[in-house]
Parts: structure tokens; sequence; C-alpha cells
């Protein structure tokens, strides 16, 4: 019942500061709204027994805070509105999938009453675990297994750097 | 200790190595072009870009003796089974290669200031057609998803690649949020993918997918009234009664939701290239070179991991999602003609169409036989030399836009092209057979694309699509012969002026040769480049 | 344990959120901020599914998702700030001739 109430808090923060952060004239408040929704998210995944997520999504803000605060002199002159030559059509499309948001809130809404079973709409490949993974052995298989991915995203990280690089030119 | 470090590198190189060699080897030279970029003064600025094809030059080397060793061993697998080596992956590496050698080539000819011609902007081409080999042979969800983020993130620095101006043209920022709309999209798309089958090894999720496929058929089976229906009702019954509650649709929504998102966020990547919607007066700013490389090589790239993402994860459920794929490609392709229409911009025209061919193989995924899906690969191989060698006639023209004051030499717009017949014919005779060639004209190698295209759409029952291709081709090959009767056109409106004819370096020239032959020797006598695309689909 | 579909429903929705965000706001940073919604939604997922199959490389790929959430935001910030930098032109008295040099070099 306590799992319930907390996930059922911790969602309509989340949905709700995301509803208001995409609405805010200001980027500056987007920001604030978006760091809301983010540790809406931490607290969800510490719900879902993943203390490991939980602590990536902190060090993920704190790198958003970092970010921002590097590019602070930007921010206020990264305010900026793009033109847009066709904005009928990211106003259809925006609209269309608005429908579908709404229509998924409503199926929320009513789908106790005809999906049978807890898990409907999921026909599970294989039997549902007692217990979520423990962080021992998420760490045993990231270490085991995430030699690859991790070199993948060095690697990324090296692209970056040498991308800005190559942006920040100076006038010669 | 030294001697340990040497084994445990030669035990890697041997075993799981191997299958990541061709790439190793673009990323040591990126890396000496980086730390040779500290030292060299500027009369030696050349060892960049010829290390740079170097590596192109030893990559390909190394991928021939990968072919040779998966000829005689089979496919190899590497990293945990996350990353793969077949002929799929020669055949696009090698493309990628060319793609890079060709674009460094036509790099040598810029001004020394530019940032195009600095060793930084070589590392990141390299570091480009790195993480797209990288892309085009992994085979685990999570990787996948990675090496398309790497793929992205040197895309978006190469469309931020200053021109004269020294500061990034403001399209790369539309650029820039778009493909991340789109790669954010795809990652959400395999999370409903691995949440289906618990895997992230794209073999077993294409086995888990198949498995809910296979019972939302026989659900489906089992609610019919007749004989059957009632035995599959009776099996049901004593194997799995809680199924007997659903619908199949239910069983089919989420599979179909992951295709959907997957599909369209590659789509999404795909039409954001930097068409330069910031404004309708200015030109782009980014360099030629840049523009060609996100038009063609990142293209067929993302198009490649779809067609293996097609072939393997939703392979099963076709008839289910072929609608999708149709409807999409129908708008891509008359909206993009119109668009193409619309433009006078040359550079702009041309990269307004590339949707438009993209749409047209999307298309060629609904026949889905042997015919067609060499027909694709053949397409992409001819379209990279095609799209190469208009965008190198483009470059010489633009030449000396931004060095001399008067920009009369420039032909930046369909209004500039009349009087280059006399200027320099053979620019104009360069121009018009690319031109013609990404039309579609007889004897060359659009053409004999889209007539294999046309026949393999027919053989496999889809006429009316056959017929569409044909029909909405006409609209396309007069967008692109706007261009021929322009350049072939005298000047008769402007006054005559100065003008200097139209050079070619040495590294163009060789572009152009090599881009000139593909695109005429492939539709006059396409055995052998069909051959070479029948091996993308094994040896 | 709370049913899965709940984690669902809450990741299409910020999903469906992001995308709206993205298409319909012209401001470059809310666009930026609704693709990375988009991202922390594809983790939730993971996390959930994860959690249902006791399988830890859906926590793995999460852990890389969220990585890669904050690298797409830097890199994105560096192009922005790449593109639409100003010199700052410092107001200068009317008896100076030439304006100050940017106090930014890059």
């Amino acid at each position: 019942m306590l799992s319930e109430v907390t996930f059922a808090i911790l969602a309509g923060i989340a949905i709700l500061s995301s509803v208001v952060m995409i609405s805010r004239e200001k980027a500056a408040f987007g920001v604030m709204y978006f760091v809301l929704t983010l540790l809406a998210v931490a607290g969800i995944f510490l719900q879902l027994h993943a203390p490991l997520l939980f602590v990536a999504q902190w060090i993920a803000i704190a790198c958003l805070l970092l970010g921002l605060i590097l590019f602070a002199v930007e921010v206020a002159k990264l305010d900026v509105a793009l033109a847009d030559e066709y904005y009928w059509r990211s106003k259809a499309a925006a609209v269309a999938v608005a429908t579908l948001l709404l229509i998924e809130i409503v199926l929320m809404l009513v789908q106790r009453h005809f999906l049978p079973g807890e898990n409907a709409a999921i026909f599970l490949p294989q039997n549902p675990a007692s217990a979520a993974p423990s962080p021992g052995n998420v760490m045993k298989f990231f270490f085991a297994y995430s030699q690859l991915p991790l070199g993948l995203l060095l690697f990324l990280v090296l692209t970056a750097v040498v991308g800005i690089r190559v942006t920040f030119q100076k006038r010669v | 200790m030294l001697t340990h470090v040497l084994d445990a590198i030669r035990t890697f190189m041997h075993k799981d190595g191997a299958v990541l060699l061709p790439e190793l080897e673009l990323l040591l030279f990126a890396l000496g072009i980086l730390a040779m970029d500290v030292w060299i003064t500027q009369r030696e600025r050349f060892w960049s870009p010829a290390l740079a094809l170097a590596g192109t030059v030893f990559s390909g080397l190394t991928l021939w003796m990968l072919r040779t060793r998966i000829l005689q061993s089979g496919d190899l697998i590497g990293i945990h089974e996350s990353v793969i080596a077949d002929s799929y992956f020669v055949f696009f590496s090698a493309l990628f290669l060319v793609a890079t050698a060709l674009v460094i080539l036509l790099s040598l000819n810029s001004p020394a200031t530019t940032a195009v011609n600095q060793g930084r902007h070589y590392a990141l081409l390299l570091f480009a057609c790195m993480s797209m080999m990288l892309m085009i042979s992994s085979v685990d969800l999570l990787v996948i998803f990675l090496t398309l983020e790497a793929v992205a993130v040197s895309s978006y620095f190469l469309a931020a690649t200053p021109g004269f101006s020294a500061k990034p043209d403001p399209g790369a920022a539309k650029y820039f949020l778009k493909s991340a709309l789109g790669s954010a999209i795809v990652a959400y798309g395999f999370s409903l993918a691995y949440g289906l089958t618990a895997s992230t090894n794209i073999g077993k999720v294409a086995t888990g997918l198949d498995r809910r496929h296979n019972l939302a058929n026989v659900l489906a089976s089992s609610r019919h009234p007749d004989a059957q229906g009632a035995q599959l009702q009776q099996l049901l019954q004593t194997r799995l009664p809680e199924a007997l509650h659903w619908h199949p649709w239910m069983l089919q929504a989420l599979p179909i939701a992951a295709f959907t998102l997957v599909f369209i966020g590659l789509l999404i990547k795909l039409k954001a290239l930097p068409a330069h919607h910031w404004s309708r007066i200015a030109n782009s700013t980014a360099p030629l070179t840049v523009t060609l490389y996100l038009g063609g090589a990142f293209v067929i790239a993302t198009i490649a991991l779809f067609l293996r993402m097609s072939l393997t994860v939703f392979a099963d459920s076709q008839t289910t999602w072929w609608y999708v794929i149709v409807a999409f490609s129908v708008v891509i392709i008359v909206v993009g003609t119109i668009k193409c229409f619309a433009s006078s911009n040359l550079e702009r025209l041309v990269t307004y169409s590339i949707p438009v061919h993209v749409g047209y193989l999307f298309l060629g995924l609904v026949a889905a036989d042997e015919a067609a899906l060499t027909a694709m690969t053949y397409y992409l191989f001819a379209y990279l030399f095609m799209l190469t060698g208009t965008f190198t006639v483009l470059l010489a023209l633009r030449r000396g836009a931004h060095h001399n004051s008067e920009q009369r030499n420039t032909v930046e717009n369909l209004l500039d092209l009349p009087g280059l017949r006399r200027r320099s014919p053979i620019t104009a005779l360069l121009l018009i057979v690319f031109v013609l060639s990404l039309a579609g004209f007889p004897s060359t190698a659009g053409f004999y694309w889209r007539y294999s295209f046309f026949r393999a759409l027919s053989e496999t029952g889809h006429h009316v699509l056959a017929w569409f291709t044909v029909v909405a081709a006409v609209p396309l090959a007069g967008a692109y012969l706007r261009i021929v009767i322009y350049a072939w056109r005298n000047n008769t409106s402007k006054p005559q002026t100065e003008t200097a004819p139209v050079s070619f370096g040495v590294a163009e020239a060789i572009v152009l040769g090599i881009c000139l032959f593909v695109s005429l020797a492939a539709g006059l006598y396409s055995e052998p480049f069909t051959r070479v695309a029948r091996y993308a689909f094994g040896p | 344990m709370i049913p899965v579909i709940h984690y669902l429903f809450l990741s299409f929705s910020l999903l469906l959120i992001g995308i709206v965000g993205a298409t319909i706001r012209r401001n470059i940073l809310i666009k930026l901020f609704s693709v990375e919604l988009i991202l922390v939604a594809t983790s939730i997922n993971l996390a959930a599914f994860a959690r249902l199959f006791g399988d830890a490389a859906g926590q793995t790929f999460a852990v890389f998702t969220i990585a890669i959430t904050g690298a797409e935001f830097l890199v994105g910030a560096a192009i922005f700030a790449a593109i639409f930098r100003r010199w700052h032109a410092v107001p200068v008295p009317a008896a100076q001739e030439s304006p100050r040099q940017p106090s930014v070099n890059y």
C-alpha cells in the first residue's frame, strides 16, 4: 500500500513537473522543473530496488547543473528561439502526440476494468523474478560484460572533445 | 611485465580484437593525427590528410584480411557476442572507408585558413567512419545504441564545423536537436524490445518476438469458429489457460510499438539532414564536403542499421508493419519531390532529394526477397558515388565564392547555371551526367537500380507499389532535369562578365573519375556491381 | 510489487510529453531538455524490466542511458554556445575610436 502511494506521488511529480517544464517561457525556469523531474525519477529508481541507478541519476543531475554553470554566461544568451518556416507541421505533430497522450491517460484510468491480471498486455518471456538484481550482482555483470560499452562511452567523450576543439575556432 | 602486457594484447587481437581490428586501426591513425597536429607547421599541413588517407587504406587492407578469414572460418563474433564481423559488415565498412577517403580527397583543396583543412577535422572524420563501422558490426542493443550515439555525436560536430566565417552554421543546432530526438526515440524502442524478450542480443530478441508473434497467431486462429479453431482452443486450455483471456492484439501491441518507435526514430534521424532551414535568405555556411559526408555516409549508415534490424529483430512480423513502412515512404517521396521542385539553390535541391531516395529504399524493404535486398545494397553503393560526384562539381562551381568580392564566378543557384556550357563544357557535362544518374536516366546506375527495384517489387506481387515507384520517379527526374536544362542553356539574360574557367584540382579530378566510372559502368555493365551488392548478404 | 504496466504508462507519458516539448517549443534549451526527458523515460523502462526479470543487464543498460543523457546535454550545450555566442561588445564611451577586444578568445 505504501509503495503504491509513494509511486503515485513520485510519478505525479515527474509528469506534472515535466508538463510545467515544457510550458515555461524562460529556459531558466525550465531547468528548475527539469531537475525536479529528474529527482522524482531518482526516487522511482530507488523504489525499483536500483540504488546504483539512483546514484547515477544524482550524478547526472550534478553534471547537468555543472554544465549549466560552465555555460552560465551563455545560458542567458542561449535563451534563443529557432525560427521555423514550417512551424505548422511541428504544431500538427505535437497535437497528434498530445491526443495520443490523452488516450493513454484514459486507458490508464480504465485499464483495470477490462485487462485481466496484473501484468496485462505483457506476455512475459520468462517468469518474473522474486527480487531485483542486487547491487553486487549488477557490479559483477558490469565488470564482466560492459568493457566494450564503457570503451564506447570513452570513445564518445574523446570524439566530443575533438569536436569541441573543431567547433570553437578563432577567426583567422 | 612487458611480455605479459604484450601477450595479453596478442591474445586479445587474435580472438575478440580481430573483429574490431579495422576500427582500431582508424583510431590509431586518428590519434596519430591529433598528436601530430600539435607540432606541424603550416607548410607541413598536408601530412594530416595524408595520414588520414593512409588510415583508410590500411583499414581497408585489414578489412580485406578479415573478409578472407570470414570466407575460411565463418562469421566472427566477439566480446560477449556483442559485435560481429560478417559479410554485411565487410560490405558496408568498405563503403564507409571509400566515402571517407573521397571526402578527405575533396577537402585537400580547401583554403588553408578554414577549419576543414586542420588535422582535428580529419581526426573527426576518421572517428565518424570508425563509429559507423562499429555501428554496423554491433549485434547487442546496448552496443547498437552506444555506437548510434557515437555516430550521432561525430555528425553533430561535423555539422557544426565552421565554414569561412569561423562560426558554425546555425542549421547545425536544428540538426542536433532533430537527430537527438531521433536517437532518444530509438532508445525507447530498444528498451521496449529488451522488456519483451529479457535479452539485449538481437538474435535472442528476434527469437523472443518470433515466439510472441506465433502465440498471437495461434490465439487469433483459436477464435475462429471452425474445427481448427476449436482444436487450438483445446491446446491453449491445456498448455496456457491464462492466454485465452487475452486478445491477440494485446500480444502484438508492444512489439508493434517497439518497431514503430525504432522506425520513426531512424526516420527522424534521416530527415534531420542540415537542409538549412535557418534562413531563407542565407545560404549555408557549412563546408560542402561536410554536407556531402552527412548526406552520403551517415544516411547509408542509418539505412544499413535499419536494414540489419529489420532482417533480424523485426523479421517475423513483416506483414504487420509493412503498412507503416509503405505509408511513411509514400509520404516522404511525395513531400520530398515537392520540396525539390520548390528550391532553386543547387545544394538545397540535391540535399532535399536525399529523403526521396531514402523513401524509395524503404519501399524495397517491403518486397524483402533476395533480389530486392540486393537492389537496395546496390543502390546504396551507387548512390554514394553519384552523390559524391554531384557535390564535387558543386564544390568546384562554388569555389571563389568567398574570395572574390564580386562573387561573380560562383554558381549557387539554378539561375547562375546558364552560361556554364560556354565557361567550361566539361563541368556542364559532368554535372549533367551525375544529375541524370541520380534521376535514373537509362544507361546510368540510377536506371539499373530502379529497373531491378521495379522487377523485384512486381515479382513479389506488389504491383501497385512497383508502378508507384515508376510514376513517382517522373517528378523527381523532372526536378533534376531542371538542373540539366539550366546547365545546357546559354547565358542570354545576364551580361557577360569576366568569368574564369572552372578548375578542378588533382584530388578532385581523381574523385570525379572514380564517381564517373561507377555511375556509368554500374549502369552499362552492372554484373560485377550486382555481385558486390549481393556479397553483403552472404559470400 | 507494483505491476510493470504502471511503469510503462509513466515512461510512455514522459515519452509523449518529451516529443510534444521537442516539436512545439522553439526555445533550444527546452527542446534539449525534452529530448533528455525521453532518455529518462527509457531508463525508467529499463529499470522496471530489470526489476521484473531480476536481470542485471537492464540496470547496466539504464546506467549507460543515464550517462548518454548527461553527455548529450553537454555536447548540445557546447554546440549551442559555439553557434549562438556573441562577442562581448562592451558599450564604449564616445571618445574611444575602436571597440574593445572581445574578452573571450576561443
